[in-house]
């Protein structure tokens, strides 16, 4: 079972998680790690590694680009390790991650998440009138 | 093929539905049978904005609803019911629409309900239809998401009234 590991500054990552089972039910394939103010880079990666150890297929959502817990993975991936890593994470690339694991499909996670971006007035907008 | 899936969902079409149930359904169509609902244009467009990209909505009538399922309107897709209650639903079935059972999600909590699980509140008038309903024989679930257990809802409803059902 492939599992989505979330990582983030602060609890975002862990609420994240929360708020996709209120949707979805409980997820035990989800897993999350938080950079917690008190930590360095070196504690994430220690964290972030501990979480991996065992798992041979897993995907990695990170909160934001350039950030620390996506810099950490990013070096690691160009240390060689073999990770697959997104930046940008939000509630729809989760919701795709789960629902592709329940059909058995492969997840469009940037194009879900992507679309699941919009101005809600346009599309308000959008609609009416027809 | 048809009606693949029933379900009484207060909020109608929501994350649950929308984003869960669709998917694990394979649905194709989305069909919310709601008199009231059908006949508010805001109403309407809250539910197809909430709609899955790719996935058809119909928002119908008791009596328009059982004319296009009666007349194979659908008969190529995959259409997943949702109602607020189960009147709709018996009247559907009152008409010969075909449902055999129906998976009793969310419904919400006012002055005139009684507390059944933490996400179901019934009236004295939804009780009734629940019984009509199981006298038809029509089996009659409770399960929030694919994951959790599928339980008896008149197990549930029995329970939740002190067994006054």
């Amino acid at each position: 079972m492939t599992k989505l590991i979330l990582i983030s500054h602060g609890s975002f990552c862990v609420e994240l998680k929360k708020s996709a089972e209120l949707i979805m039910g409980p997820q035990d394939d989800i897993l999350t790690v938080p950079l917690l103010p008190n930590e360095g880079p070196e504690d994430f990666q220690k964290k972030f590694k501990d979480t991996i150890a065992g798992l041979d297929d897993f995907t990695v959502l990170a909160d934001l680009m350039g950030g620390t817990p996506a810099n950490v993975v990013s070096r690691m991936i160009m240390e060689g390790a073999d990770i697959d890593l997104y930046a940008g994470m939000n509630l729809p690339m989760v919701i795709s991650f789960i629902n592709g694991a329940m059909v058995g499909t492969t997840p469009q996670l940037v194009d879900d998440g992507k679309a699941g971006v919009v101005h809600i007035n346009d599309v308000i907008a959008g609609t009416t009138g027809n | 093929m048809a009606i693949i899936a029933t379900r009484i969902d207060g909020r109608l079409v929501h994350g649950q539905v929308a984003n869960l149930w669709t998917t694990k359904l394979q649905a194709t169509r989305i069909m919310v049978v709601d008199d009231k609902v059908s006949k508010s244009q805001i109403e309407k467009s809250g539910l197809r904005m909430a709609t899955p990209a790719g996935v058809r909505l119909s928002v119908l009538d008791v009596d328009t609803a059982a004319n296009h399922i009666l007349n194979h309107k659908y008969d190529s897709q995959r259409v997943f019911i949702v109602a607020k209650t189960p009147a709709p639903l018996l009247a559907l079935i009152n008409k010969g629409v075909p449902i055999d059972s129906i998976n009793v999600g969310n419904m919400s909590q006012t002055d005139e309900t009684k507390h059944i699980t933490k996400s179901i509140n019934v009236m004295d008038k939804d009780v009734a239809d629940f019984k009509e309903l199981q006298s038809k024989g029509i089996k009659l679930t409770a399960q929030m998401v694919p994951g959790d257990e599928s339980q008896d809802f008149m197990s549930l409803l029995k329970k939740g009234l002190g067994g006054e059902a």
